[in-house]
């Protein structure tokens, strides 16, 4: 059965139109935006006011640190510290899972709901990037399988760590130019939990397999202790 | 007031160089062929008309381009891209890649094309679409999950 790349290479098949239309002396608007309703100016201002409401109920939430959801939000402070609440649980595993005197440089953003830190970790010898994501909705977590990697063609491996601190499942790839990327998951049965990842800015991953296995259970304790304490 | 400083040769190079990999990233993003060549027409004519008054070009464009086709999408009161038009010629692997790409979400969908399709890596994407890089690794998980699922029941 074929894949999803060779769905897209199938895709560069698809041949344009082999003359561009003239874009010289085109005349303006020729497409149209959406039209805009009276009806729609309302909604624009009805709009306005839930999100004054909702930038007030978020900012109350994190001072709480309970749980916020939003379809999607920016950084909420790009590569600065940690907003609060389970954003600061998980810098703070990280932090301590982490060999003293390494450098975080991260942004956070919540993503349909899962709480992402995607940024930068320095030991000195330059960053490398660490992204991860804590998923508690049942099949928020789509653990990348090794044809994921990006970009393809990299030699993948998949393996699985068992220890008192519980089952992770993990898969490293190294790509052709040589890097290599080690990704840790803690997934959950309904396919909710962590998955973190030390990708393919250097030639060898910051972490090694059983320190981001540790961190990745790190960030799990921490966040766990966090919602049910309501940090 | 048309402020055609930006010198017309640079944007006729651009559109000769861009046109078959932007087209086809429209193509597949809204599955109609006739609102890829419009919509990357006009993004290109819009970018003559604003003339230096665009800083980074090449990301202009690419955004203009998919609010462009957005746009004619939601003005023929369509959610995407289907039925995929049949008339036009491509492989079944394509076709159905095409018809699956129209059940993402827009944003699942813009984010798939300018990656797989246009080649740019998450962070650029995040820059195009206007959002950040974790949202785009976040979009292209689910985004890649979604569609194995339904290129999956189409071949099952």
């Amino acid at each position: 059965m074929p894949d999803l790349d060779d769905h897209f290479r199938a895709l560069t098949s698809v041949r344009p139109p082999e003359e561009p239309p003239d874009f010289r002396d085109r005349p303006p608007q020729q497409i149209a935006p959406p039209p805009r309703h009276p009806q729609r100016v309302v909604a624009i201002l009805v709009a306005l006011l839930v999100a004054a409401g909702g930038i007030f109920a978020v900012t109350r939430a994190f001072d709480r640190g309970t749980r916020f959801s939003s379809p999607e939000a920016t950084p909420t402070s790009p590569s600065g510290p940690p907003p609060g609440g389970v954003f600061r649980a998980m810098y703070d595993a990280v932090q301590a899972s982490s060999p003293s005197g390494w450098t975080f440089s991260f942004q956070y953003g919540q993503v349909d709901g899962d709480w992402i830190i995607d940024g930068y970790v320095d030991d000195g010898s330059g960053p490398g990037r660490l992204h991860i994501d804590v998923s508690t909705q049942p099949g928020g977590v789509d653990f990348h399988d090794c044809y994921d990697k990006e970009p393809t063609g990299a030699n993948c491996s998949t393996f699985y760590l068992v220890d008192n601190g519980g089952p992770a499942e993990g898969n490293s790839a190294t790509v052709p130019d040589g890097t290599k990327t080690l990704e840790v998951g803690l997934v959950d049965p309904g396919r909710s939990g962590i998955v973190a990842e030390a990708d393919v800015t250097r030639d060898q991953p910051l972490y090694t397999l059983d320190q981001l296995a540790e961190l990745v259970r790190a960030v799990n304790r921490a966040v766990q202790d966090c919602l049910a304490t309501s940090c | 007031v048309r402020l055609d400083t930006r010198p017309r040769d640079e944007l006729e190079r651009l559109y000769r160089d861009q046109w078959d990999r932007m087209w086809r990233a429209v193509f597949a993003f809204a599955g109609d062929s006739e609102i890829a060549s419009d919509a990357v027409a006009e993004a290109f004519a819009q970018a003559l008309r604003r003339g230096e008054a665009i800083r980074s070009l090449d990301r202009w464009l690419w955004r203009t381009v998919f609010r462009i086709a957005a746009g004619e999408l939601k003005e023929r009161g369509r959610r995407g891209p289907l039925p995929v038009e049949e008339a036009y010629e491509m492989n079944d692997l394509a076709r159905d890649l095409v018809a699956a790409l129209g059940k993402l979400s827009e944003k699942q969908r813009a984010a798939v094309v300018l990656h797989h399709s246009a080649g740019y890596p998450a962070k650029e994407v995040a820059a195009i679409i206007g959002s950040t890089t974790p949202s785009v690794h976040v979009l292209l998980s689910r985004g890649r999950k979604r569609l194995r699922e339904l290129l999956e029941d189409d071949h099952a």
